[in-house]
Order: C-alpha cells, then sequence, then structure tokens
C-alpha cells in the first residue's frame, strides 16, 4: 500500500518510463544482435532443410538449381528414403559472402558441419550442392540399403557408383545385425571429405572398420561358408554343382591326387577341415585356414583300366568363392569360374 | 489539447497532470536522442578502410574470435574437413606489428601489407583486399599448404592435434598422405611441434608451400617391441606360405632342418619360437619423407611345417627368421606407437637358416 501510495501521482510518468524501456530494448537489441533480418541466402537454405524435414520434397526441390550436378543415380531421393530424424542447429553466413552458407545439424548425439553453395539473383537464390553422394563400391552386399530402402548394388566392377541423397540423417545396412541398426551417416553437403567439394561420403570408409572389428559378422561367415562346404559334400559328383572343390580331371573323368580314372562311381565327400576365412581392410574375404576335403569311391584307372579305389584329399579353393551379404543378412557363396580339380 | 484540471497557484504554476504529460514528453524525446548514438556507434564501430579492415581482421585471428574474423572476408569460409584446422587451438602467438598500404602511382589501391613477429623474427605479407559499395573485405586470406606423407597418425598444428586415422587399407592411408592439404589463417605455425612457419599475405597458387614432417619419436622399446609381438601373433594365425603384410614368409623353396631343399609346401603352419628384437632405425619413405623403419636386430626364430615335395611329397620343418623391412613405425595421437605394413613385402625369409 505504501508503495501505490508513494507511486500514485506520478503514475503515468512510471509507466510512460516502463513502456518506454521496452521499446528501446525491443529497437536495440535486434540492430545490436542480429542487425536486422536474416539474409536471403539463409532464408533460402533453411527454407530448404526445413522442407526436408517435413517430408515437403516438391518445396525442397523447388529451392535446388538446375545447373550442373555430378552424374549419380537420384532414385533415391524419395520420401521413403529421407525419413531420419534431425536437427538443424545453425544456418548462417560466417563471411562477408552471400554464396556461402555454413549449416550444422544434429541427430542423436552427432553433429555434422556444412555448407551449402549458392547461386542466382536475390530474386532467385537456389542451391548449388544439395545433395550429398554415397560413393558405392561394395560387391560384398547384393544391395545398398539405405533407411531401410533397398536396391541391386549397380556397381559396376571396380567403378563406384554415386548415390544422390538428401541432407539428413541415415541409417545403412540396416538389415546387417551386427550393424546394430545400420551404420549411421549424417549426411550434409560440405562435411565430408571425397569428391565435390566435401559432398561425397566413401561408404567402404564407413563399413572397413565396423566390419573388420565384428568378430561375430566374422564367425557367421565361417559359418556359413562351413554349411556352404557340408551342403557340397552331400554330392555324389566328382564335380559338385557350384561347389570350390572337385575331382573332375581334363584327361579323363576324373583324378584324386594319385590316380586318373576314366570313370568314378559311389563317390562319397567328406569335410577334413573347414576353411576359416577373415575380412581385411579391402572389404575382401582372405583365408585364415585353407580347408580341405576327403573324397572315396571306385573307379577304372586310365591307361591301365583295373579298378582303383578313389583315395583323394582335396582343397577348398576359396579364391574361386564369391561371398555375398544377401538382403535378409544372411552370408552366401557363389562360384567365380568354373571349379577345376583341387586334388592332391 | 489538454483535459480539464484545476490549476493549484499555491503549489506550482502548472497543474499536476500537465507535469506528468510535459515529463511523459521529456522522457521520449530522451529515449529518441538515446537511439541516435547506438546508430552511430554501430556504424562507427566497425571499420571503414581497407588498413583498418585488415587490421581488425588480424586482430580477431590473433585473439582467437574467429567469429569477427571471418565477417571481414570476402570470400567463402571453408567447411567440414577442409575447417579442421580453422580453430583458436591452432593459432600460435604473434604480435600484429604493423599494417599499411603503400601509395600507389597508377592511382589503383595496393594490396596491404601486414607484418607480424614473434620473438623469433618477423614476417611480412600482402593482402588483396576488394571495395564494394563503400564496404572493404579480404579476397581469399586463407593459407593453403600441403603436408608431405609422414609417419604419423595425425597431424599437428601448433596445440591442435587432428587424428588421421586409418579408414580402409593402408594403401589408401598413405596415398591421402601423399595428396593432403591443410588450409589455415594467416599466423605463425609450428607443424608437428617443429620450427615455426609464418603463412601470411595472398596464398598465390595454393599449396606451393610444402611442409616437410619431422621424424617421429621413437617411443619406449618397450611399445614397439609390445606393438610387433602383437603383429606377429596376428600374422601367425594366417596358415599360408606368406601372408600378406607379414614379416615372414617362404617363397616356396625351403631349406629344412635336416638340411634338404623341398619346394611346394602345402598344410603349412607357423609358430614362434623367439620373438625378433625390433628397434626403430630412420629411413625413407616412398615419397622421400622421414620415416621410422622396423628393425630387428636379432632376427628372432619361427619355424614353419608342413606338407613339401622333396623326393616325394613328405613332411617337413624349417627354421625362419623375421625380417622387418615390411613394417614402419607409426606416431599414434595420443604419443604410442603402431606398426603398419607399409614397407618393402617380405619374399622369404626361410632359405639359408639353420
Amino acid at each position: 500500500m505504501r508503495l501505490l501510495k508513494w507511486a500514485s501521482p506520478r503514475r503515468w510518468s512510471i509507466l510512460a518510463e516502463g513502456v518506454t524501456v521496452v521499446l528501446v530494448a525491443l529497437v536495440a537489441l535486434p540492430v545490436l544482435l542480429v542487425g536486422g533480418r536474416e539474409p536471403a541466402p539463409v532464408r533460402v537454405v533453411t527454407g530448404y532443410l526445413e522442407a526436408l524435414r517435413e517430408g515437403d520434397l516438391k518445396r525442397a526441390e523447388a529451392l535446388v538449381s538446375d545447373s550442373y550436378q555430378p552424374e549419380a543415380d537420384t532414385s533415391w531421393l524419395t520420401a521413403e528414403v529421407a525419413t531420419g530424424d534431425w536437427e538443424i542447429e545453425s544456418v548462417e553466413l560466417k563471411s562477408a559472402t552471400e554464396s556461402t552458407v555454413h549449416v550444422t545439424i544434429a541427430s542423436g548425439g552427432a553433429r555434422a558441419e556444412g555448407a551449402f553453395t549458392l547461386e542466382g539473383t536475390d530474386d532467385d537464390l537456389r542451391i548449388a550442392n544439395p545433395y550429398v553422394y554415397l560413393s558405392v563400391a561394395a560387391p560384398l552386399f547384393a544391395s545398398t540399403e539405405v533407411n531401410g530402402v533397398r536396391r541391386e548394388a549397380a556397381a559396376a566392377a571396380g567403378a563406384p557408383v554415386l548415390i544422390a541423397l538428401y541432407p539428413g540423417s541415415y541409417a545403412l545396412f540396416g538389415s546387417v545385425p551386427e550393424f546394430d541398426g545400420g551404420l549411421s551417416l549424417l549426411a550434409l553437403p560440405g562435411a565430408h571429405g571425397g569428391l565435390y567439394g566435401g559432398d561425397t561420403v566413401d561408404v567402404n570408409a564407413l563399413l572397413t572398420g565396423p566390419v573388420v572389428a565384428s568378430e561375430a559378422l566374422e564367425d557367421r561367415v565361417n559359418a556359413s561358408l562351413a554349411a556352404w562346404i557340408d551342403a557340397c559334400a552331400e554330392s555324389a559328383e566328382a564335380a559338385p554343382a557350384g561347389c570350390p572343390f572337385g575331382m573332375a580331371w581334363d584327361w579323363g573323368a576324373a583324378f584324386d591326387g594319385r590316380t586318373e580314372f576314366t570313370e568314378v562311381e559311389g563317390l562319397d565327400w567328406s569335410v577334413e577341415a573347414y576353411p576359416r576365412v577373415r575380412f581385411g581392410r579391402d572389404l575382401a574375404l582372405t583365408v585364415v585356414e585353407p580347408g580341405s576335403v576327403l573324397v572315396a569311391g571306385t573307379g577304372t584307372a586310365l591307361g591301365t583300366g583295373e579298378a582303383t579305389a578313389v583315395d583323394g584329399r582335396c582343397t577348398v579353393d576359396f579364391r574361386n568363392a564369391v561371398p555375398a551379404i544377401e538382403d535378409d543378412g544372411t552370408v552366401t557363396f557363389a562360384l567365380f569360374a568354373a571349379q577345376q580339380n583341387t586334388c592332391y | 489539447m489538454l483535459g480539464p484540471s484545476r490549476p493549484d497557484p499555491r503549489k506550482c504554476p502548472m497543474p499536476q497532470i500537465q507535469r506528468e504529460r510535459m515529463r511523459v514528453l521529456w522522457i521520449v524525446l530522451f529515449a529518441a536522442l538515446s537511439m541516435m548514438p547506438l546508430g552511430v556507434w554501430k556504424v562507427a564501430r566497425e571499420p571503414n578502410t581497407a588498413v583498418e579492415v585488415v587490421t581488425a581482421f588480424m586482430e580477431a585471428v590473433r585473439d582467437g574470435d574467429l567469429e569477427r574474423a571471418y565477417e571481414f572476408v570476402g570470400t567463402s569460409v571453408p567447411a567440414g574437413r577442409d575447417a579442421a584446422f580453422l580453430r583458436p587451438e591452432a593459432i600460435g602467438e604473434w604480435e600484429l606489428l604493423a599494417v599499411e598500404q603503400p601509395e600507389s602511382a597508377a592511382g589503383f589501391p595496393e594490396a596491404v601489407t601486414v607484418t607480424i613477429g614473434t620473438e623469433d623474427g618477423t614476417a611480412r605479407g600482402a593482402f588483396t583486399v576488394d571495395e564494394y559499395d563503400g564496404e572493404f573485405t579480404l579476397r581469399d586470406p586463407f593459407q593453403t599448404v600441403s603436408i608431405t606423407a609422414s609417419s604419423y597418425l595425425s597431424v599437428q598444428v601448433n596445440d591442435l592435434t587432428v587424428p588421421m586415422p586409418l579408414e580402409t587399407g593402408w594403401d589408401a592411408w598413405y596415398n591421402g598422405q601423399a595428396q593432403r592439404s591443410v588450409t589455415l589463417l594467416p599466423g605463425v605455425y609450428r607443424f608437428f611441434g617443429g620450427e615455426p612457419v609464418a603463412l601470411l599475405g595472398d596464398d598465390e597458387g595454393g599449396s606451393d608451400q610444402v611442409i616437410g614432417t619431422p621424424l617421429p619419436a621413437a617411443g619406449e622399446a618397450a611399445s614397439l617391441q609390445a606393438a610387433v609381438n602383437a603383429y606377429i601373433d596376428g600374422c601367425v594365425e594366417y596358415r599360408l606360405t606368406a601372408p600378406a603384410g607379414c614379416p615372414f614368409a617362404t617363397d616356396g623353396q625351403v631349406d629344412t632342418l635336416d638340411r634338404s631343399r623341398v619346394r611346394e609346401p602345402r598344410d603349412v603352419a607357423w609358430t614362434v619360437e623367439a620373438y625378433p628384437v625390433a628397434a626403430a632405425v630412420p629411413g625413407t619413405g616412398l615419397y622421400g619423407e622421414p620415416v621410422l623403419r622396423v628393425e630387428f636386430t636379432d632376427p628372432g626364430r619361427i619355424v614353419l611345417e608342413g606338407e613339401a615335395l622333396g623326393d616325394g611329397w613328405a613332411p617337413f620343418a624349417a627354421a625362419c627368421r623375421f625380417d622387418g623391412r615390411v613394417l614402419h613405425v607409426l606416431a599414434a595421437p595420443g604419443g604410442g606407437v603402431e606398426v603398419a605394413p607399409l614397407g618393402e613385402a617380405v619374399a622369404d625369409s626361410c632359405r639359408g637358416t639353420e
């Protein structure tokens, strides 16, 4: 009450002072801190990223420049693929030029700092580097998987394929159980190494560490390999179809390492030692311990024509095996070329 | 205009409510006037000549205030990996001694020259400054230098160490080393703790300055020995005649323990009997850079067993030694050492041994 009594004769001036202070603060703070409205390039990039976050790809594409883009597979630029959850942390100009806009995005503790290049006039500013490119040259995987979407790996032998992706958060090869939901990638132009000014992500560089470090994956590959050899050993053929060992021979019918045969019958393959393989840093499987199989049966010796026991030991020719990790994460093997005789 | 009031001539010549209104007017007027210096200050605090802009830029760099420094840059600021060294920790200590713009005879503005100094000496460089609509900006003041291949798994610039880890294979890592460059702000830098290098002025041609890398410290002998032993343990798991990248191999011609020569060994296994004694010795890498090679002062002993062809196929055993030429010593970012198969492949370490 005392306070109100004291204030009553000056209430209008006190009120006016209060209003003035608020007005001065409202006018001065933006002048001091921001210096006015956000520049047009920042608005364009913010609009692009917000459209992507909201899944409005049409609105995002309207901000993309139609000038030269690297030759890439653009079929992954869909709402089905760009489903990751991520946040925009900052969008700003760092230097006096308005052609480069620096951006920070974050997702689940990971941050990526990159930069967009803009071109065009103030009325029609467009983003010149809107995408991140996955450089895929991983023949080990039957298909490439991004955020649960799988497509056959189109990589020609030796030549990596570029897959264009929108900026955002992605999980790669999520079907491989050892990757715990997939290898995470926070994609942002300018944030990565490689070609096109830091817009390219080498998938092999993402894969190598987790693949080489995973004992579980190595064990699973070896178990699959053993199962393949077991299935092959069921065969009674001299050259089990699609298998990495055999006793078929160019002269006559078969050779067990000692005797050449014109014909063989009642062949029984058994596994002496399973091969053990390991991933190298080139993502190829290298042999740690070569495997071997034994073969028994009867046959007719070449030349003498006598009935002779087949008693062979044959190596598993893993160099002729092409491993693949299938869409469901299982490991399969196929032959690179027709299998030659491996007995000795 | 004023509302009705009752003046009290005993107290004041003006009615109270009128005084209140006058007071409000004064306050509003005062507040409006106070905004003027704010605006003037906002304009005046920004440097507005070429020399002032370069001075403000260099002072901001020296103080590690990169956000302010970039305000005076007219070209793009690097991002992502290219910006790995554009951090305050990478900026060393130096003083800004002079910023001048020489008079030009032709009437065109000359580049602004900057002199900086440390207790070791001074350096001078010139920056091109562009003017547009009364505003001056530096044209690309970033300094790009190439760093030669090295025996470090990181790059150290002043107090900042950025890991350069192995991503795919060692060959790719080593190739990448030979092609790398780093982008820095102007200043004085010590690379890998070496001699100070001043980088100042327009970066003509880019990457023309090549920074050599010093030989890493070999570290403690025990840690090198432990790294070598662990590497050998990984190698002997491979039951191959010449496991890739390993410090032992046979080329197929083997002298056995019973002093006979056999060939085409198969079903082989390697067993370590005595680890070699490892030492790091200076050498030269593929790109002419100083490297630390692994040399075995005692070649140790590794036994190769299997089946080979002599008079017929028969089991054999041969005593082999270790050969360190395939291994290089690399300095890890944390200060330890690693060994990597960056040297010459070993073709045979079995013949001629007992």
